[in-house]
């Protein structure tokens, strides 16, 4: 089943009288429980792409639809909405709320759907990435890795349709970026979860099940 | 160590920044603005305003001096122009009285003769309006505003006769101005003509003689209570022994008092205080406003330095980076708040009542403004220097990698809490050291704004005059001497009280009574009578021929009998007046005496007067319940006087004469229901008026100033609590831009992050509110006890209070929302990526 559909995504910039062409017409289509590496060089546009496809960013024209709901036809908030219970995702810099503890951080986009988070499911979540032992921490008491650990947990707590990351381990050294890719590749596994990674590193894009190449706004491979 | 010119590399870093942050540098130049704004705007208007206060009030003393000294002799005169501490000494003798003005009886208006000094030094500045001048000629006269509307001179004019009818005060009139005796007196009739009239806030029927009129009425300056040496003392501020010293060099007799305000230090120390603190919490908030945005704007920075210092700047530039943003930013924000302070309190409020057609522009009272601003400019500058030098010390103290993972704002977690709520609480609180400053910022300018306002109602001439007077109107029997004629009815009195706008009225009836010798309860009483500078003679003497009940001592003692009703006892008994059993008072049972000198409760309470009515011989017997001021206009003898239930004295007394009618209007102040009740009246020539609309009639003009004054500083004060609200929930939400983003990106929708911000404003509001209001109304209420010289009852304003809640709570929910929805603009990426603001 297919989970994402995009098609013909451009993203022009207008800078002065240049035009910045970003993304130019990709399609794109990911399938449910898939794990998708997207890799280029800098500047290729694969960030550009993965904030579309959350719904971070709006593209310039294309459509791109998430259990056949075209996310390009809604408003900021439906598109919020629509995040916070189908999208999960994961930033390079974790963006984890300096304020609240690691447990608070992971709930935080289930309560803010009202609900009460199923404390079963986040405390498995919690344990298969081995964060146990840290729920009341604060983000500033963490390591790099269990940061991201937590950034991954809390894209994982809302059950998402899918999981977008963007440069998981960017700021992570070599052997905890494949600590956490492990870990991603794990719990893709372990709940048919589909995900989404952007690397502009080959080796970690190997882990993914799937890879697409894109350069200079478009793919140029591996559909 | 070889010396490297860096100086203009680093300047450029610092412009380079200031200018990519020029959001953030507008904010703090706004902060630094509005503090030295608020500074000279307030201070400015602010003393302006307790000048027009103090003129006033000189202005309701009728005159401007610090002590009196009684029957002053020449010599005395002459010491006191001598005296080193003595700035001013004026005389004034009381010399006639007039009680007829074209036949009409008038009421008591008094003549005085005052010499120049006390004329030019001490009179003109306590009169409101003067036209024409002080009575040269022997028939000229100059007459207060009250005094011509006694007359029923509406429109007068200079140069007018006015044919009077008085009696000189010559040789001791104290002792004869008992009732029946005061037309015994030989009146004499003058045609005068008016040289001059004049409006000071005093109420009191008055005019003033030449001095050649006042030689001929026989009286002098150093007759029994008539003449008085005003004496304005170099320091106004004086002590029990600067009097002392004084009285020392006078040599004053056994008769002559120096009359003294002996609060006057206490008062001027309690206001000074009260000023101080006020003053205090206007530059503690503006000090805590500056504080909270340059720190804000600072602590943002750190991350950035930390950059620099990776690339190696040292700590000294970074700090000069630091101070030199700091600088320009003053160098922007204080010339403006200064110009706009002084615009506003030096051009706009003069504008303002020059639009309101009122006289005499007051801001221009106040000059000393390039001191004010420099002392404003020299406090905002120290602020803004101590602000960031603290964050300017972090910055250079702390290593490059520490300042580069700086987190604003703190990290704090409070207890774990579920929602939106919860989330509102702790994005207050995750910064406590921040939120206590908003809120002790915002605290402090509610408390400002409570407190000035006490102030301003406290110093409102409405306030004033409906604390100090007991009624709108006082309807007095001018025959209440002569006759028993019924001058005020009891058609009368129904006539009135059914007119739309009365209130009530309330008849006081009196009669002149017999009151034998009586040791029990009058012994103390003759004794301090006779030792005090009123003793009518010699004690034993008079005493033995009282108690034989020699006639025409025995006229000397008499006392008189006040009939009051329920609701004139009510009036009379206050709040702090005796606790009396109503009931007995009103059945008849028991009296209440008036005072006189020091009357003591211990020997008049619980014991029986004895007296008789209508020169009868029946001794009448009633039990005194307690003690309270005389509520009545013309005095009777030595003895003195009671007060019983108006049908107690029915019963006694067969010909019931209303000496003072008390009427209260449902609206203070009514216009309207005053035309109708003078209207109704206006045939009757044998009552005078006391109004206090007529008072508070000369007092608008000055009342007006007052009020656009104290108006202007409430209302500036009030503006800039809200901007420094505002500018510091600019300052907190353009901090957390990109947070927001971050909880947008994981779901959390603008609608949501807006009723968090909502809820934060409420939680805000409440307990700033709870606080101000907690310490607001107790320190208004010291501030109005200490400032309290009408001895007016402090009342928390609650309509105005209400409104500043109801605005508070507004500004804290929308402000907020407003400013989210102008700062979180763009894309949910955009705002996460955004650096610097």
């Amino acid at each position: 089943m297919e989970i994402l559909k995009a098609d013909n995504i451009k993203k022009y910039y207008q800078t002065g009288e240049t035009t910045v062409k970003a993304l130019d017409g990709i399609s794109l289509g990911i399938q449910s429980g898939e794990f998708v590496a997207i890799v280029g060089s800098s500047g290729s546009g694969k960030s550009t792409l993965l904030h579309m496809l959350g719904g971070l960013d709006t593209p310039t024209d294309g459509t791109i639809r998430i259990e056949d709901k075209d996310i390009s036809k809604m408003s900021a908030d439906e598109l919020t909405i629509f995040r916070r219970r189908k999208i999960g995702f994961v930033f390079q810099n974790y963006n984890l709320l300096p304020f609240m503890s690691v447990y608070k951080n992971i709930v935080l986009p289930i309560q803010l759907d009202g609900i009460k988070p199923d404390k079963k499911y986040v405390m498995e979540i919690i344990e298969t990435l081995g964060l146990t032992e840290k729920c009341d921490a604060m983000p500033d008491q963490l390591s790099g890795g269990q940061q991201q650990r937590v950034a991954l947990a809390r894209s994982l707590a809302t059950k998402p349709a899918i999981v977008l990351a963007d440069e998981p381990t960017g700021n992570l050294d070599s052997k905890t970026s494949l600590d956490v890719l492990g870990l991603i590749k794990v719990v893709s596994q372990k709940y048919h979860q589909t995900v989404v990674i952007i690397t502009h590193n080959d080796e970690i894009a190997q882990m993914a099940g799937r890879i697409v190449r894109i350069e200079d706004g478009k793919i140029v491979g591996g559909i | 160590m070889i010396n490297v010119d860096n100086q203009h590399i680093v300047r450029e870093v610092a412009q380079k920044n200031y200018n990519s942050n020029i959001k953030r540098n507008i904010i703090t130049s706004l902060a630094i603005i509005i503090t030295s704004f608020l500074i000279v705007s307030v201070v400015g208007i602010g003393i302006s305003y307790w000048q027009m206060i103090s003129e006033r009030q000189i202005k309701m003393n009728g005159m401007d001096y610090d002590i009196e000294l009684t029957e002053p002799t020449k010599a005395q005169v002459y010491t006191a122009k001598k005296m080193e501490l003595i700035k001013y000494a004026g005389v004034s003798v009381k010399c006639a009285i007039v009680n007829k003005t074209d036949n009409k009886p008038t009421s008591k208006l008094q003549l005085y003769w005052i010499d120049d000094t006390c004329w030019n030094k001490q009179c003109l500045q306590a009169l409101d309006k003067k036209t024409g001048r002080y009575p040269k000629n022997e028939n000229e006269i100059m007459l207060s505003s009250e005094a011509l509307r006694n007359i029923g001179i509406k429109k007068p004019t200079v140069g007018m006769k006015i044919n009077m009818t008085y009696f000189p005060l010559s040789g001791n009139y104290y002792r004869t101005e008992t009732k029946n005796t005061s037309t015994d007196l030989g009146c004499i009739d003058k045609q005068f003509i008016l040289s001059g009239y004049y409006t000071d806030f005093t109420g009191s029927s008055k005019g003033y003689v030449s001095k050649a009129f006042y030689k001929t009425t026989g009286a002098k300056q150093t007759d029994f209570t008539q003449g008085t040496l005003k004496i304005s003392l170099k320091n106004s501020l004086y002590s029990k022994k600067t009097i002392m010293k004084i009285q020392h060099q006078f040599k004053i007799h056994h008769r002559q008092v120096i009359s003294e305000d002996s609060d006057s230090i206490d008062q001027f120390v309690k206001t000074v205080i009260v000023l101080v603190l006020l003053l205090a919490m206007i530059f503690i908030s503006g000090s805590l406003f500056i504080f909270n945005t340059m720190y804000i704007s600072v602590s943002k920075d750190i991350r950035l330095l930390g950059q620099m210092k990776t690339i190696g700047m040292t700590s000294k530039q970074l700090k000069e980076i630091i101070y030199y943003q700091a600088v320009i930013n003053s160098c922007i924000g204080i010339p403006v708040g200064l110009s706009v302070g002084y615009f506003v309190s030096k051009k706009l409020i003069p504008m303002v009542m020059k639009m309101e057609n009122i006289r005499l522009a007051g801001s221009d009272r106040f000059t000393k403004y390039p001191l004010l601003m420099l002392i404003a400019a020299l406090f905002s500058i120290i602020t803004v220097l101590f602000s960031c030098s603290k964050p300017a010390k972090m910055a250079g103290n702390c290593s490059p990698i520490e300042a580069t993972r700086y987190q604003n704002g703190g990290v704090r977690s409070i207890k774990e809490t579920n929602g939106i709520q919860g989330m509102a609480w702790q994005n207050i609180f995750r910064d406590r050291k921040r939120a206590v400053i908003i809120m002790a910022s915002f605290v402090i300018s509610i408390i400002v704004f409570l407190t000035v306002n006490v102030v301003i109602k406290e110093n409102d001439s409405k306030s004033i005059l409906n604390e100090t007077w007991k009624y709108d109107l006082g309807i007095i029997n001018e025959k209440t001497l002569d006759s028993d004629e019924q001058v005020i009815s009891e058609e009368l009195n129904k006539k009135i009280s059914n007119i739309s706008g009365v209130d009530q009225t309330r008849p006081i009836y009196s009669a002149i009574i017999d009151a034998p010798y009586q040791q029990k309860l009058f012994g103390n009483y003759y004794k301090e009578l006779y030792l005090s500078r009123y003793s009518p003679g010699n004690y034993k003497s008079d005493i033995s021929k009282y108690e034989k009940g020699e006639k025409n001592i025995k006229k000397m003692f008499d006392s008189k009998i006040i009939g009051i009703d329920g609701n004139e006892l009510k009036q009379v008994l206050g709040d702090s007046g005796p606790k009396i059993n109503i009931r007995k008072f009103a059945m008849g049972e028991t009296a209440i005496m008036c005072n006189w000198l020091s009357l003591s409760p211990k020997d008049a309470v619980n014991k029986n007067f004895y007296f008789s009515t209508d020169k009868s011989e029946k001794q009448n017997k009633i039990k005194i319940a307690g003690i309270i001021d005389d509520p009545t206009k013309f005095a009777s003898g030595y003895t003195p006087y009671i007060v019983v239930s108006t049908n107690k004295f029915k019963e006694l007394v067969k010909n019931p004469v209303i000496e003072l009618m008390e009427v209260d209007y449902k609206k203070s102040l009514d216009k309207k229901t005053e035309k109708k009740i003078k209207e109704a009246l206006k045939e009757n020539e044998n009552i005078s008026f006391e109004s206090k609309l007529d008072l508070y009639n000369d007092m608008l003009g000055n009342e007006r100033q007052i009020r656009v004054l104290g108006n202007g500083v409430g209302y500036i004060i009030a503006v800039l609590a809200v901007m420094n609200y505002v500018n510091m929930m600019i300052a907190s939400v353009q901090n957390r831009k990109k947070e927001f983003a971050t909880l947008e990106s994981i779901g959390m929708t603008k609608k949501q992050q807006v009723k968090v911000l909502i809820k934060e404003g409420i939680i805000y509001a409440a307990l700033s509110s709870v606080v101000a209001f907690a310490l607001g109304i107790p320190i208004s209420y010291v501030v109005f006890q200490n400032m309290n010289i009408y001895r007016l009852s402090f009342s928390v304003p609650f309509f105005s209070n209400a409104v500043l809640l109801l605005v508070v709570f507004m500004i804290c929910s929308f402000i907020p929302v407003l400013v989210y929805k102008s700062v979180c603009s763009g894309t949910v990426i955009e705002r996460m990526q955004s650096i610097g603001e």
